[in-house]
């Protein structure tokens, strides 16, 4: 993690200058976290991959902004979280997908597959707050307080965001996850 | 310490302190409720990371999008020759600047003669005709007097060789008639 930090501050000074190859090896470096993230909170692989594109996008043009370069990482999360925001605020709600999953998993043992139908169905069910704040700490394994960086808002916030979600994703999920092991 | 002061959410996203952490790892051996309650937590934590790490659909390039290539003047800055290429349009701007400060002096030339001025210097059509009968004259009279000289000289040439050729044949008879008088053919 360190030598990444190096590396990407590296990067991100020779970006600055103007090279797009700098750049381009942080997009790579940075995209499927990125994508996966945003795809998890989207629940849509075209969103996910637009709102992509606007993150890099907007973070190229607004690199000179960085203060802390050794901080890029945590600082595209904050671009792509308003991103994804704004593009989900355009978006109409879906929820097709929601019912059709959580409803399959009620009171069933289910396979492996549709336990990650299940995830992502009651990953749905929270609010967006509490979605987002849960994939930032469950899948990026962030910190409370970077979590509150990225999210702009306190860490005692996003700490209540976390807990609350995962109370609800664990009413949802552990006696679907004990059913699939069950049957395995 | 009752169960309900202990953060098992907490324990279970890895946010205790590790003092803490011991002292309700040991209090997970004596209850079952607090338990079951991170055995649920950490199923759901396991079902969650189930979810599967999604590869990029299409690839985010950036290098042949214009928006992110450099502007010429950045791309002046960091290329290799920048300073002879500066030096060239240094010199250039020099060679311009002397040329306009030192702008020679223009010399006009006279203007051309209006073609009807022209015309009326011209001598009139019959003075022409006399002019070329003259130089035709004079060219006849000159080649006459060419060919009276080279007539001279044939005729002055046939002279020397008859005159030449009798005094061989002369020569033939003395040598004839001395043949006869000794006694030869």
């Amino acid at each position: 993690m360190i030598f990444r930090e190096v590396e990407d501050r590296d990067l991100v000074l020779r970006a600055r200058k103007g090279q797009v190859d700098a750049y381009n090896t942080l997009v790579s470096r940075w995209e499927t976290r990125i994508y996966n993230y945003l795809y998890r909170f989207t629940a849509n692989p075209e969103d996910a991959m637009d709102v992509s594109q606007d993150t890099f996008l907007k973070a190229y043009q607004n690199l000179a902004r960085l203060d802390d370069v050794g901080r890029f990482g945590p600082w595209l999360y904050r671009i792509a979280h308003n991103e994804a925001i704004s593009h989900l605020r355009r978006r109409k709600p879906e929820t097709e997908l929601v019912d059709r999953a959580v409803g399959g998993s009620q009171g069933g043992r289910m396979a492996p597959v549709e336990v990650t139908l299940a995830v992502e169905a009651a990953l749905s069910r929270l609010s967006e707050e509490q979605r987002e704040a849960v994939i930032l700490k469950v899948y990026e394994g962030f910190k409370f307080d970077e979590i509150a960086g990225i999210l702009d808002c306190p860490a005692s916030t996003i700490k209540s965001r976390v807990y609350t979600g995962l109370e609800l994703l664990k009413q949802i999920l552990a006696p679907v996850v004990r059913g699939a092991e069950g049957r395995l | 310490m009752s169960c309900q002061e202990f953060d098992w959410k907490g324990f279970a996203l890895d946010e205790i302190q590790a003092g803490e952490r011991r002292g309700m790892e040991e209090h997970l051996r004596v209850c079952v409720a607090c338990a079951e309650e991170l055995e649920a937590l950490r199923l759901t934590m396991t079902a969650m990371k189930r979810l599967p790490v999604l590869a990029v659909p299409r690839r985010i390039s950036f290098v042949s999008d214009p928006v992110f290539e450099p502007s010429w003047w950045q791309r002046f800055l960091n290329s290799g020759p920048r300073l002879g290429f500066a030096s060239a349009a240094m010199l250039s701007m020099a060679i311009l600047t002397h040329g306009v400060v030192t702008r020679p002096q223009v010399v006009r030339a006279p203007a051309a003669a209006p073609v009807q001025q022209v015309a009326q210097q011209m001598p009139p059509a019959v003075e022409t005709d006399e002019i070329r009968a003259q130089v035709l004259a004079e060219v006849s009279a000159r080649l006459s007097e060419q060919e009276k000289k080279a007539e001279r000289r044939r005729l002055a040439d046939l002279a020397e060789v008859k005159s030449a050729f009798d005094m061989m044949h002369k020569r033939m008879n003395v040598n004839y008639l001395n043949a006869v008088r000794s006694g030869g053919d």
